[in-house]
């Protein structure tokens, strides 16, 4: 089997979702990159953001609420971890979020410079920020997207959160110049924490999404939420994703990328 | 560097209204005292592994001392012997060992990771462990204790040892008090010396990344399993 996201190829379809490894430095310190396709790094912002205050994880039945709030040390910190992304043997995409249109485009003009970084994922949807979500209407995703379309020339694949009639959502993106699309952020939730749920509780709910989208849309898609195992990957394969991303699932298991490539090889020998 | 190991259960049975839990990884390893492990549940409703401080290392065992609090510590005590764990580990900065005399402070379960710290300190040791009533310890647990360092207990009933909070006894006349417990035990030790405490919270990486574990600080947020469990007193109170 051949994988790619547009001209990328991957060698394989598993990627390293934006978050739970953190920027990757920690991750890579114990782990390699086995198994793993494309690795996109915790989500970068133009200035540093301390993120909520704690408690931010809480877990329910079969998932994870999470409201970490984008912590990350800023754009100037990110760009200091280049020698580290180079010396991986993975495509890295970045992961950029804004509070305003000017700081999209100005994240986008200065990773448009990076040589080692193959696309953007641009996130409009993550659930902890107040009153930076663009997915709340079709026309911001579409400016947002925009915006950096007009500075990034390569790869932009596009965040969304998932919601009703998500087909509205993916045309702002598409026709704001995304090439690809990133299905979905984590579900919004409340247990005693307000976040985004994550883990196999909210798997079924997703693909259904993904049945209900996949024929009307043409640009490739990573699918995201709740892959834990080889066949939750093979489900999203099967629903036309291109690629798969595991997130949640590295807290169970920070090898999971290595356990599935090894069991999605065998089965997709035998099949 | 931590590594996922295979532990193959050798002792799961309670002390007390702990539970003792010592398996074989098959090598041995340097483990620092006040670091810890993630121990995976195998249960799929079950999404985040369980912290568990380290209670004691000999050879290629590991051992933890812990209490049933949901779902994921009653799956673990209901592991037999012979059962093959998932642990990742060590994590975590660990405690800084000091050379004088040194009182170590443990309330409820929070005696856990002092055993082995007892056992790695050259000086003087002595343990003030404290319960709310005497059966939640049973004697084979306190007479390892005792084998370590000098050892006394308070219990809130009185039913064993002094009667009282463990607060009540800790006083300056050491050269480092190390403490484990409950939030509010942490906060009344009132003290001039250096005190070290060891953190519990809801981990979910283990090893840094996610920001998920972050604690209010005088210095900001801080990362309790990266930059902790293990803080300065004054840090965090």
């Amino acid at each position: 089997m051949k994988w790619s996201l547009c001209s990328i190829r991957l060698r394989t379809p598993l990627v390293a979702a934006s978050g739970p490894l953190g920027w990757g430095r920690e991750f890579f310190e114990i782990f390699s990159t086995r198994g793993l396709g494309l690795f996109i790094p915790k989500t970068v912002t133009f200035n540093p953001k301390i993120g909520n205050s704690p408690p931010r994880i809480e877990e329910s039945i079969g998932g994870l609420i999470n409201s970490i709030g984008l912590e990350n040390e800023g754009i100037y910190e990110w760009l200091k971890l280049e020698p580290l992304y180079r010396s991986l043997d993975i495509p890295i995409m970045a992961s950029i979020a804004g509070s305003t249109l000017e700081e999209i485009k100005r994240l986008g003009e200065i990773i448009n410079n990076l040589d080692y970084i193959i696309g953007i994922e641009l996130n409009l949807s993550c659930p902890n920020v107040k009153g930076e979500n663009w997915t709340n209407s079709p026309d911001s995703i579409f400016e947002a997207t925009n915006i950096l379309r007009r500075v990034y020339k390569k790869l932009i694949f596009v965040k969304l959160a998932p919601k009703d009639n998500p087909i509205l959502y993916i045309r702002s993106a598409i026709d704001g110049g995304a090439d690809g699309l990133t299905l979905f952020n984590t579900f919004p939730s409340y247990k005693s924490i307000d976040g985004g749920l994550s883990g196999p509780a909210i798997k079924p709910i997703y693909a259904r999404f993904f049945k209900e989208i996949r024929d009307k849309v043409s640009i490739p898609i990573m699918a995201s939420g709740g892959v834990f195992s080889v066949s939750d990957v093979l489900d999203y394969l099967n629903l036309g994703a291109n690629a798969v991303q595991i997130g949640t699932a590295f807290f169970k298991d920070p090898d999971i990328a290595e356990r599935i490539w090894e069991e999605l090889k065998n089965s997709l020998n035998t099949s | 560097m931590p590594k996922i190991y295979i532990g193959e259960v050798l002792v799961n049975r309670p002390v007390g209204d702990l539970f003792l839990l010592t398996v074989s990884i098959g090598e041995s390893i340097t483990v620092k005292p006040g670091q810890f492990f993630l121990i995976r549940i195998d249960r799929e409703d079950i999404v985040l592994r369980r912290a568990f401080s380290i209670f004691n290392v000999e050879e290629d065992r590991l051992s933890f001392l812990y209490k049933i609090v949901g779902k994921g510590t009653r799956w673990l005590s209901e592991r037999k012997i012979g059962y093959r764990l998932n642990i990742f580990g060590p994590l975590g900065n660990g405690f800084s060992l000091e050379n004088g005399k040194c009182l170590l402070v443990g309330g409820g379960s929070g005696m856990a990771p002092l055993y082995y710290l007892g056992r790695q300190l050259k000086g003087d040791v002595r343990f003030l462990l404290g319960a709310q009533t005497g059966s939640f310890w049973n004697k084979e647990l306190l007479l390892r204790y005792a084998e370590v360092g000098e050892l006394e207990v308070v219990t809130e009933d009185g039913s064993l040892g002094k009667k009282g909070l463990v607060t009540q006894y800790v006083d300056d006349s050491y050269q480092k008090i190390y403490a484990c417990g409950p939030v509010e035990m942490l906060r009344n030790i009132k003290v001039n010396v250096p005190v070290e405490i060891s953190l519990e919270a809801t981990i979910a990486c283990g090893f840094g990344a996610c920001r998920g574990c972050v604690i209010e600080t005088k210095n900001g947020y801080k990362r309790v399993c990266k930059d902790g469990p293990v803080f300065n007193l004054k840090e965090i109170f």
